[in-house]
């Protein structure tokens, strides 16, 4: 039996874990979150805390503006109306509208409180549904519309996914795709690949550079590449401020596009940046966080410059809602970059998340050893998700790169890293494992098996045409997208930079 | 008639102690707890009652309580587990008399309170759970550090407790979602063979009987349940699906605790199950050898009703000595107690 205790501050931990709080009766989502959550498992490791103390704040305390508005027994009484707004009757007993309290998405993400993983899934659906009710607005001419044009980015995972689900080749579900968000309303549809090329350069620029200083800068080997959100973003929350100078100041490739496109194309298109959309299609929700940062956002223009990320299910779901069946979508071509009239599909040569390990030493024994390397073959460790590669002069391993993929190794070089052990001196890092390929919402057969699925994206990927970089298509993308720019505009343009998120002080972290 | 008696009382942690566990030879005896130490006690042979003291307290390991304490199978190691999030262990310092224990690794990788921390039998993994409804499995590397081989999230909830199969490279794990859960590793990654659902509130924890075929699990809702596994084929016609092991809920007792039911021990050697409860109390109960082995009952041998002054935390039987069975509780102390037959 509990005695009382005569210590006030007693088994408060012990009560925490005997307590029994409400449990949410979502046991139904959190069974579907288990088996089919969009994000990666990395985001929702470092995301979710379903168990809510009584003490715990949001880090956006409402603001009590008509504190003073109370009736006559000293509470204020809230109604609800027809339309689901609410009100509050004022001292005449009048309804006045109460505004709604205002969170975004990052104000959630920054904070490691109340976000539960039931509010994961609802922000990550609003995306879809948004850009639907866009498209109707475009196509309506509602004078309520927020943008005028749209502009659609489209992913190889996404692609490929498709192709697998439906048993096509890759090219017939790329033109399919093209023709739906044609008839949705977009003006114009790439390759989001077709950008890739500016991304890969840059990263190898920056390693190289980096690589040259290590005598000088502790932190600048290893280089983490920095393309994957769910890395990113748990890199910043768990790890802060040792880990950030490691990784690659490189923007991803669906950011360099977005940047870009925005630059470019309203004239083209005669809209201005804030009244075009710029639409991503890729393999997972993680993309929609990265989307939203603060730092892909352009106060000048008050525009994202990546507005909405669309993701294969989420497909599948508006092809649903609008009666449409994938296979009998005709073909339809895809708009090349200005400057190449290269309308063919290559992928860079490399892993399925975008070749970016491969395409560093590749780069790197080309600068750095005046070495030109043939086919690379990357080592499988003691699992298929981590493996790694090498350039060896004279019998030593002058450059060292390794593709993470998935949580449990990313842990354990994070680990070694912070051991201070040698790792490598390059890392592709992704959060889901066999990578982007297997990304959160690619799509999920009842009848595939993860291990199949997983075999058969990778074969899908392996047909595809490969191509490294090259300094011919380099230029004329950099001519034409990045013409006018001056060096340091080029950099802003194709850089960002980390921040460290400072774990809110709540009641579970003080020390009983 | 079966009785249950104190050998003695063991006060030295400075708060609640949450955790006792033996050693493979059953010579010592490892407590962890609110006070962030782990003591190790033994018989002192030079003392003419044969008493049990504190040998060493292993501090400076951790910033917050320690949940669970565990030895390796080789015996050279200890593993705690804290709220601090990370698990530290210790290993004797080879150049002193033996008693002095230094944390030679820590695991980092949970989100929050880590809850428990389990060797498996062969030596080569090592679990952890935690509040972040993960459980993590480790093994030793290559260059001699703990490694993450796998991070499984397939509670829905805050997991409270893992414990491995006595044989295979099997662990269970039991948590506040209701649910016990299985892993093993197929192919080069851990997956989850099987979901144990019966019980109607946190399961606390649970223990394996010597076979490893049976399973004893303790719940928030005060009952006891007993699990049987049924391989595929097998001649009772109990269903399994492809060809994985299923595991069938065969007996429940309920009504005979008055509240929670904290941890649960299962004998090796005797056979015999011991609970650890919120009333106070500690019982002993053994299946009724006369009874059916797939609907079997559960004889209650002896109580002590007033065991501690407070909740009983967790119970651990003797590996090597029969009938000797250590306790701990949120009163701050530990008890040796003999179990007469």
């Amino acid at each position: 039996m509990k005695t009382i205790p005569s210590k006030e501050f007693l088994s408060c931990e012990k009560t925490n874990e005997q307590r029994q709080p409400a449990k949410l009766n979502n046991n139904k989502l959190s069974n579907s979150m288990a088996t089919s959550s969009r994000f990666s498992s990395v985001i929702q490791l470092t995301d979710l805390d379903d168990f809510i103390t009584p003490s715990q704040e949001c880090i956006k305390p409402a603001k009590t503006q008509n504190a003073r508005q109370v009736t006559s027994s000293g509470s204020a009484k809230i109604q609800i109306g027809d339309d689901g707004s609410y009100s509050q009757l004022n001292k005449e007993g009048r309804p006045e509208k109460l505004q709604k309290a205002q969170i975004t998405l990052n104000d959630c993400l920054a904070c490691s409180g109340c976000i539960t993983s039931a509010e994961s899934v609802l922000i990550g659906q609003q995306n879809h549904m948004e850009f639907l009710k866009l498209c109707k607005d475009i196509e309506l001419s509602s004078p309520s519309r927020s943008f005028d044009k749209i502009v659609v980015g489209l992913s190889c995972q996404p692609i490929l996914s498709f192709a697998n689900k439906f048993q096509i080749p890759p090219e017939e579900a790329r033109a399919k795709l093209s023709t739906l968000f044609r008839q949705l309303g977009a003006a114009k549809v790439f390759d989001v690949e077709s950008f890739s090329d500016l991304c890969l350069l840059e990263c190898g620029q920056d390693f190289v550079h980096r690589y040259r200083e290590q005598s000088t800068n502790s932190t600048s080997i290893p280089v983490l590449a920095s393309a994957c959100p769910g890395w990113i973003c748990y890199a910043e929350k768990t790890h802060g401020n040792w880990i950030l100078p490691h990784l690659s100041e490189v923007k991803s490739p669906q950011q360099i596009a977005g940047v870009l496109i925005k630059d470019v194309l309203p004239n083209e298109l005669q809209t201005s940046a804030s009244r075009l959309a710029v639409v991503m299609i890729m393999p997972c929700f993680d993309k929609k966080l990265e989307a939203s940062r603060s730092d892909f956002f352009r106060d000048d223009q008050q525009s994202k410059d990546v507005d909405f990320v669309i993701t294969p299910v989420e497909i599948e779901q508006i092809l649903e809602e609008l009666a449409i069946e994938f296979v009998d979508l005709s073909p339809s071509q895809i708009d090349s970059l200005g400057g190449t009239t290269d309308t063919s599909w290559s992928v860079p040569s490399g892993s399925g998340s975008g070749g970016y390990a491969e395409h560093v030493l590749r780069f790197a024994a080309k600068e750095l050893y005046g070495m030109t390397l043939g086919h690379v073959k990357f080592q499988p460790l003691k699992n298929s998700d981590i493996r790694e590669a090498f350039v060896e002069k004279d019998g030593e391993h002058v450059l060292s790169v390794a593709i993470v993929n998935g949580f449990r190794n990313i842990q354990n070089l994070v680990q070694k890293m912070k051991r201070k052990k040698r790792t490598y001196d390059y890392v592709e890092i992704m959060a889901c494992p066999s990578g982007c390929l297997n990304g959160g919402a690619q799509l999920r057969t009842e009848l595939m098996e993860t291990k199949t699925l997983t075999a058969n994206m990778e074969a899908l990927h392996a047909k595809l045409e490969h191509r490294q970089v090259d300094d011919v298509r380099v230029n004329k993308l950099n001519h034409v997208w990045l013409g006018k720019a001056s060096p340091e505009e080029h950099l802003n343009k194709l850089r960002t930079s980390y921040h460290a998120v400072q774990k809110s002080t709540n009641a579970l972290t003080v020390k009983w | 008639m079966a009785r249950l008696d104190e050998v003695c009382k063991l006060p030295g942690h400075q708060g609640i102690v949450w955790n006792v566990g033996w050693n493979q030879e059953g010579t010592i005896l490892v407590s962890c707890g609110e006070d962030k130490t782990v003591r190790l006690w033994a018989r002192n042979i030079n003392s003419e009652n044969n008493l049990w003291v504190c040998h060493s307290i292993l501090s400076d390991g951790h910033q917050r309580t320690i949940r669970s304490v565990s030895f390796s199978p080789c015996n050279k190691l200890i593993a705690s587990a804290s709220f601090d999030g990370t698990c530290c262990i210790w290993e004797k310092k080879t150049n002193t008399d033996g008693n002095q224990y230094e944390c030679t690794a820590t695991l980092e990788g949970h989100e929050n309170e880590v809850k428990c921390v389990a060797w498996s039998t062969s030596g080569s993994f090592l679990a952890t759970c935690s509040r972040d409804k993960s459980v993590w499995i480790w093994e030793v590397g290559e260059d001699g550090e703990f490694e993450c081989a796998a991070v499984l999230s397939a509670h829905t909830q805050d997991v409270k407790k893992v414990c491995w199969h006595p044989h295979q490279d099997i662990v269970a794990s039991a948590s506040y979602d209701n649910t016990v859960k299985l892993f093993c590793e197929e192919d080069d990654d851990w997956v989850c063979f099987g979901t144990l659902k019966s019980h109607d509130s946190t399961v606390w924890s649970l223990a394996f009987d010597s076979s490893g075929k049976n399973m004893a699990t303790c719940s928030d809702d005060r009952t006891i349940k007993i699990w049987k596994e049924y391989l595929p084929g097998n001649e009772f016609g109990i269903a399994t699906s492809d060809n994985t092991p299923t595991w069938k809920c065969i007996c429940t007792l309920s009504g005979v605790h008055p509240r929670a039911i904290y941890d649960i021990s299962w004998c090796h050697q005797t056979g015999l199950i011991a609970t650890a409860s919120g009333d106070d109390a500690i019982r002993i109960f053994r299946i009724d050898p006369e009874s059916d082995p797939n609907a079997p009952t559960l004889e209650q041998l002896a109580t002590v009703t007033r065991a501690h002054e407070q909740d009983v935390n967790s119970v651990a039987w003797n590996p090597v000595i029969p009938g000797l069975l250590a306790s701990c509780s949120d009163d701050m102390h530990l008890k040796l107690w003999q179990y007469k037959g």
